[in-house]
């Protein structure tokens, strides 16, 4: 390690490394013996926080220039916030620390918004002429039928028959492997036009899905799924309950908390809001999903929906 | 008093020459700064009144063997070839810049050496240590003392002009390289193997001592340490340093301008999967791999403004770009020769065009490129659909009357899984809606025999960052409101062109 460079340290690093130096020259055969290790030690730790204060300062002076841009409402009360972080940061302590940054991110998402608003030069930018678009169509797909938003991303899957008959429901897997649940067509509720009551994502005495939190790209925090978790619970006007399972390995993404305020939306097709909730499966089991026997891919569906119709005659 | 008599310089002198100094150690030592003492070192012995004739005449031989302090990086013996050999490199290399800066590696033992020398001084010698520390203090480094004596040669040599203060953009890198430079460490690196803790222990383990580590120990350790551990006879070299390497590079030049992208089938970076090229093409490399190979630049990197699904066209104005042209030979980059490119890349595809004049920027320049990335507004033009209208068309008017509305989109989707997951409020300024005519739909309705399905052509003004696809379809209901939910029918998107960015570029 290098202390020499002091120009890299702040003075109260630099102090203790000038007393780390005068105890080494003052003793140099008890320096051998670690006589002036405890000052090396406080060098030491010194040198490891720096990183950790200067995060803290410039978070800081970030927070300071945000001020500036925020209307004069909420300046005073901006202000106090930078009050109490530069108080932080001469205490130092772990908990104003935690505080401090969830203040520091709330102003961000604000300031996205505000200064986003404004375009300097905005005025002047307009409508590009409205001419024939007939060009736009070129290379577009279009066989008579314009497909959903579902089918042009999603690819379905089908678990048919889940505790009870008729609990059919479908996994709809996105090209970037992202999944979606939603009730298949064949669905007792969907078959019966079945008034819903309540969907309720509180799964257990401790475990509510729909206080699932996500945070960064790779979705920390969210709530883990097995093949046999269940996701929520729907409960119809007749008195049915029907319990649906994820079947994926992954990750809980959100739940559709739509359905919290309009339970029939579920009825809808998906892209108009009729799903459960979004999982990120894990990568090394949605091959075995796609390969299980007990999972139907969209044509084994249709097979299996007519064959059971024909039983039915 | 701390000025050097002439007769301290003499004694100073001669003790040096007898321990093996060259000449231009010796003025170092001493402390001269002027250059024609280091330009013309003989010239400059014969002037001064205590180098004796008898001295000057030995000098041939002392030149001979190499010198103790520097290794011969300040010898003229050692640096004859040097200049040839650089001034080949530069030529080989065929960078056409007319100016040139240079940086010199010397052995990593050279200032060790140095401190030694200065230990013996002390201690030999009867010349007060006020005096002498002075010295040490003002010592030039050497690196600074072999430049101003080859750089002039070099200039000559290349036909190149200096500029060391600007500095100039074509750097030359000198590696001076010393065969047995370790040798007189191995002791200090056994020594402090044995006595010092974990911390040196994992520094020393490659048996290698870097730049650092001198300094750590000159600071550490007493001039009477210092002679402890070497003599005079243990570290006098035996072969001159020689030339390792010579490196050229050139520094980034950027050029920027606009592109319309004409293709829905065309991505704007190449997409790898699995190491293998998965589209042909992309917007990357039509526009950079005629301009490297014209530059003759080793790499190239891309830079732009956003960027457009594979699907979506930019038209109008253009997106843009900007092209970083890493150590390119060519640096003389004309207005004719950026005209030259344009309309080489323009007549090469149908997929993109220029649209703008190229430009060369600066790298300030940049940051504005980013800026229209993530503050400035764009247009948008979208061929929407309304599934079933046979109950009666939505009324598009009121979309036009409508501005500034705020909408708030959850991360969609299609980039949920590389992409946080949290809800974003944007701005959609303005929108401009009409109904699709009959011909402009000609290439649909010729496959579509009869459809209950409506087409309506929507241009949008909004805010940076807007997920436009989303707004169109909701979403799954993930984007609130969605242009659903203002026509209060089922909408969905057909086509999505890019037709504005407002940044002024280049």
């Amino acid at each position: 390690m290098n202390y020499k460079s002091l120009a890299a340290h702040n003075a109260a690093c630099n102090e203790i490394f000038r007393q780390f130096q005068d105890c080494e020259t003052e003793h140099p055969y008890r320096r051998l013996l670690g006589y002036c290790e405890h000052i090396q030690q406080a060098m030491i730790k010194c040198i490891k926080e720096q990183p950790k204060t200067k995060r803290l300062k410039s978070e800081n002076d970030y927070g300071k220039k945000l001020c500036k841009e925020e209307d004069n409402m909420q300046e005073n009360a901006v202000k106090d916030i930078a009050d109490a972080k530069e108080i932080s940061l001469q205490e130092q302590e772990e908990h104003a620390e935690l505080v401090d940054n969830n203040e520091a991110s709330a102003i961000v998402d604000s300031d996205k918004e505000a200064s986003a608003i404004v375009d300097s030069d905005d005025e002047s930018f307009t409508f590009p002429p409205d001419e024939d678009v007939s060009d736009m169509l070129d290379e577009v797909q279009y066989s008579g039928r314009f497909p959903t938003v579902t089918d042009r991303y999603f690819t379905p899957y089908y678990k048919m028959d889940v505790q009870s008959l008729g609990n059919d429901t479908c996994i709809w897997i996105h090209s970037n492997r992202i999944c979606m649940l939603s009730l298949a067509p064949s669905h007792v509720i969907l078959q019966d036009n079945k008034v819903i009551q309540k969907i309720d994502f509180k799964v257990s005495d401790k475990l509510d899905r729909s206080l699932n939190k996500v945070s960064g790209k790779s979705k920390h925090g969210a709530q883990p799924l097995q093949t046999n978790s269940n996701i929520c619970t729907i409960l119809c006007v007749d008195g049915q309950t029907y319990v649906i399972k994820c079947y994926i390995v992954g990750k809980l993404v959100e739940v559709n908390e739509a359905l919290s305020e309009n339970p029939q939306l579920l009825k809808e097709l998906p892209h108009k809001g009729g799903y459960l909730a979004i999982i990120l499966p894990n990568i090394k089991f949605l091959e075995d999903f796609k390969q299980s026997v007990s999972i139907l891919t969209h044509d084994k569906y249709i097979e299996h929906i007519k064959e059971k119709e024909r039983k039915q005659q | 008093m701390n000025t050097v008599t002439t007769e301290e310089e003499r004694k100073i002198f001669h003790f040096l020459k007898s321990q093996g100094c060259c000449l231009r150690c010796c003025f170092r030592f001493i402390g001269y700064r002027t250059s024609e003492c280091y330009c013309k070192p003989y010239e400059f012995a014969a002037q001064l009144s205590y180098a004796d004739i008898k001295d000057i005449k030995d000098d041939a031989s002392v030149e001979e063997t190499t010198c103790i302090a520097c290794l011969g990086v300040l010898q003229d013996k050692a640096q004859k070839n040097v200049v040839t050999k650089i001034a080949e490199k530069v030529k080989e290399k065929d960078y056409d810049c007319m100016t040139f800066t240079c940086a010199l590696t010397v052995p990593v033992s050279v200032k060790l050496r140095e401190h030694i020398l200065y230990a013996y001084m002390y201690q030999e010698m009867d010349i007060h240590k006020s005096i002498l520390s002075t010295l040490k203090t003002k010592l030039q480094n050497v690196k600074d003392i072999w430049k101003s004596f080859i750089i002039p040669q070099l200039e000559q040599a290349t036909g190149k002009r200096a500029d060391l203060s600007t500095p100039s953009p074509f750097l030359i890198e000198v590696l001076l390289m010393y065969a047995d430079d370790e040798m007189i460490f191995k002791e200090l690196i056994n020594e402090h193997k044995r006595g010092d803790n974990k911390r040196k222990k994992r520094k020393c383990n490659d048996n290698k001592f870097s730049r650092k580590d001198v300094d750590t120990l000159l600071i550490e350790m007493t001039d009477e340490q210092l002679i402890q551990h070497f003599t005079i006879s243990q570290i006098i070299p035996k072969t001159f340093v020689h030339v390792n390497d010579v490196l050229c590079s050139h520094s980034s030049i950027f050029i920027g301008g606009r592109y319309n992208k004409l293709s829905r089938k065309l991505s704007q970076t190449p997409w790898f999967i699995n190491g293998e090229k998965k589209v042909e093409t992309s917007v990357q490399d039509l526009l950079c791999n005629p301009i490297a190979e014209m530059v003759k630049a080793e790499s190239i990197k891309f830079l732009s403004s956003g960027r457009e699904d594979v699907d979506v066209r930019n038209i109008y104005g253009g997106r843009p770009f900007a092209i970083e042209l890493l150590n390119p030979r060519m640096t003389n980059i004309t207005k004719e020769l950026l005209t030259c490119l344009t309309s080489s890349i323009n007549q090469s595809t149908k997929q993109v065009q220029i649209t703008s004049n190229l430009k060369v920027l600066s790298r300030f320049d940049l940051k504005k490129l980013k800026e229209g990335e993530n503050v400035k507004t764009k247009f948008y033009r979208a061929l929407c659909i309304c599934r079933d209208v046979s109950s009666g068309l939505p009324q598009l008017g009121h979309l036009n009357e409508l501005e500034n509305v705020k909408i708030i989109q959850r991360t969609p989707l299609r980039v949920l899984h590389r992409r946080p997951l949290s809800p974003r409020t944007r701005i959609i300024y303005k929108m401009r809606a009409r109904w699709a005519k009959p011909y402009e739909l000609k290439k649909l309705l010729s496959t579509a025999t009869e459809s209950t399905d409506a087409f309506f052509v929507l241009d949008v003004k909004t805010q940076a960052g807007t997920y436009v696809k989303e707004f169109v379809h909701g979403d799954f209901g993930r984007t609130k409101p969605s242009l659903c939910d203002f026509l209060k029918t089922e909408v969905d998107i057909v086509a999505l062109d890019v037709t504005g960015i407002n940044l002024k570029w280049p």
